[in-house]
């Protein structure tokens, strides 16, 4: 096979109008068509269950039908960048956001966007997080002007939709999505160990945290907390970050 | 690197080897079946790409249960039939992973699944020509070099075959053994399927196999359809149960090779671990059969 071959090949699976390599040959009485289809069939569906795996909540807030759709035709846009297939479907949010069926539900994008997070978290370096005796070692003033590292699994997501709660509603049999409020949710990844945990970061407490990880410093994040939630509390907030892991170093200045 | 004594007729054994007993593919379905042992399997083997990422839970259980099993890395990505060789970034990636686990055994297949950056997800077909052998030799070679040891190579289960091909699928095989100082994974099921998918006995395949070099022989379940044109075609599914003339075929070659390791794959609509447990078995049983015949001729 040539290089030339190959391409044919390829372009073939990805295009069912694409002409078949010359080459190819089937048994007699058999048809050749037929037979490529099983290739084709085999790249399309396996690729499908990827995403079906890696977004099981956009899949049940869609139904089967719905999902397997909307992944045949991501796939058929967008084929996997590498034979790490727990990557693949990092544009899904994107895709969602502006394929035309999905716009009735205008937060299945962040959905899909959270869960792309969760299995980044999942798949990310494994680091010792920061314990809270680390805090007592530095000086008030310095803590000031300190800026947080964060540890490698800790993921942010900030929505105007109520995505925390809606993973949430999914983490039963069958989802009650009746009690959920529809208002804007920030919800904070963290995986210090083996098990991803999520939490809602309210108001005040989610610009803080959202500053934090843009690597501002400890006194600029605690004014964009503060110009939400007046009444926050840093101390509790910082100690609250350490405590579910999110964090692997403070660095003053 | 294993290097190639031409004429070699017993196995090679330049790196660590499985114990020739029956093992079982592990899913992240099955991690709590296994932890803690008592699951009669000889060995565990795993796909390379579901390892291939930094950290998180998948690496804990694999990192437990290792410790207590015997362990294969089984590749399904490196795309060692396809026009370029596997990248340092990919081949450095397998070197970290076989560095973590020190498995027993790293296998690969004689397909190709990416092109220029694009994956496919899927084990497609290559011509048999001096041109391809040539390249296939070199990107396994390549492989060997990098992880320090000597690979299996799966015989393919194919759909289509290509006019251009100058040899057989098994003599193919056989040179690339001999060029590389690979070993072969024989895959039973792929014989079974590529034998109807393109009407050829598979017995006389198997024999023509260079079968001194095989290392492992996986089992699986395979489905079957009829094309449109109302001729037999069967899919390598790994589905289901292993089908009666893979078991059929398997005895077949244990009684030219000998006793070897032994992997029920099941890679889709997972069963329960019984089972996979009740397959080793059945497998068990043709493996016990054939020691006691060697024994009894020895």
């Amino acid at each position: 096979m040539l290089p030339v071959e190959f391409h044919a090949f390829a372009q073939a699976l990805c295009d069912p109008n694409a002409a078949l390599p010359m080459s190819l040959c089937a048994r007699t009485g058999s048809s050749i068509d037929d037979r490529f289809a099983v290739y084709r069939n085999n790249v399309h569906v396996s690729l499908v269950e990827a995403l079906a795996e890696r977004f099981p909540i956009v899949r049940a807030l869609v139904g089967e039908d719905f999902f397997r759709a909307m992944a045949r035709a991501y796939v058929q846009e967008h084929k996997p960048g590498s034979e790490m297939l727990h990557e693949y479907g990092e544009g899904l949010p994107e895709f969602v956001a502006t394929f035309p069926p999905a716009q009735q539900l205008p937060y299945l994008a962040d959905v899909a966007r959270m869960e792309a997070a969760w299995s980044g978290s999942w798949a990310a370096q494994d680091a010792a997080a920061l314990q809270m005796e680390a805090l007592s070692g530095i000086r008030a003033e310095d803590l000031a002007e300190a800026r947080v590292r964060l540890h490698p699994a800790t993921r942010l997501i900030q929505s105007a939709w109520p995505v925390g709660s809606i993973w949430q509603a999914h983490q039963y049999a069958t989802p009650d999505l009746a009690s959920v409020q529809w208002r804007a949710e920030c919800v904070l990844i963290t995986r210090p160990e083996a098990s991803i945990h999520l939490q809602q970061l309210l108001d005040g407490a989610a610009a803080f945290t959202a500053a934090l990880l843009q690597r501002q410093t400890i006194a600029d994040a605690a004014a964009a907390g503060f110009a939400v939630s007046p009444q926050l509390d840093i101390g509790t907030q910082l100690g609250a970050l350490i405590e579910c892991g999110a964090l692997l170093e403070i660095i003053t200045a | 690197m294993a290097s190639t004594i031409p004429g070699e007729p017993s196995r090679r054994t330049a790196t660590p080897s499985l114990p020739s007993g029956v093992g079982v593919g592990l899913k992240a379905a099955h991690y709590t079946d296994v932890m803690g042992g008592g699951h009669e399997a000889a060995f565990l083997e795993v796909h390379a790409e579901n390892y291939l990422h930094a950290g998180g839970p998948a690496h804990r259980y694999l990192s437990a249960i290792r410790a207590d099993n015997r362990l294969s890395i089984h590749g399904v990505g490196l795309s060692l039939g396809g026009p370029t060789a596997p990248s340092s970034a990919q081949l450095a990636a397998r070197r970290t992973l076989l560095q973590r686990y020190q498995p027993d055994q790293f296998s690969e297949h004689l397909a190709w699944c990416s092109l220029g950056g694009t994956h496919f997800n899927d084990l497609l077909p290559i011509d048999y020509t001096p041109h391809s052998l040539a390249r296939v030799v070199a990107h396994v070679s390549a492989t060997q070099e990098a992880l320090g040891c000597r690979i299996l190579i799966e015989n393919p289960a194919t759909y289509l075959q290509f006019s251009t091909s100058s040899r057989e699928e098994p003599q193919f095989l056989g040179e690339l053994v001999q060029r590389s100082g690979c070993g072969l994974l024989l895959d039973v099921n792929n014989i079974v399927v590529s034998a109807v998918n393109h009407g050829f006995n598979a017995a006389e395949y198997l024999r023509a196999l260079p079968l001194h070099a095989v290392g492992e022989i996986h089992l699986a379940g395979h489905s079957a359809q009829r094309d449109s044109q109302g001729m037999a075609l069967l899919i390598d599914s790994h589905d289901g149960p292993v089908q009666p003339p893979t078991w059929d075929l398997y005895r077949e070659a244990l009684a030219l090779t000998g006793p070897l390791p032994t992997l029920i794959e099941w890679d889709s609509q997972l069963p329960d671990w019984a089972i996979l447990v009740a397959e080793m078995q059945r497998a068990r049983q043709q493996l016990h059969a054939m020691h006691g015949k060697r024994h009894a001729a020895g």
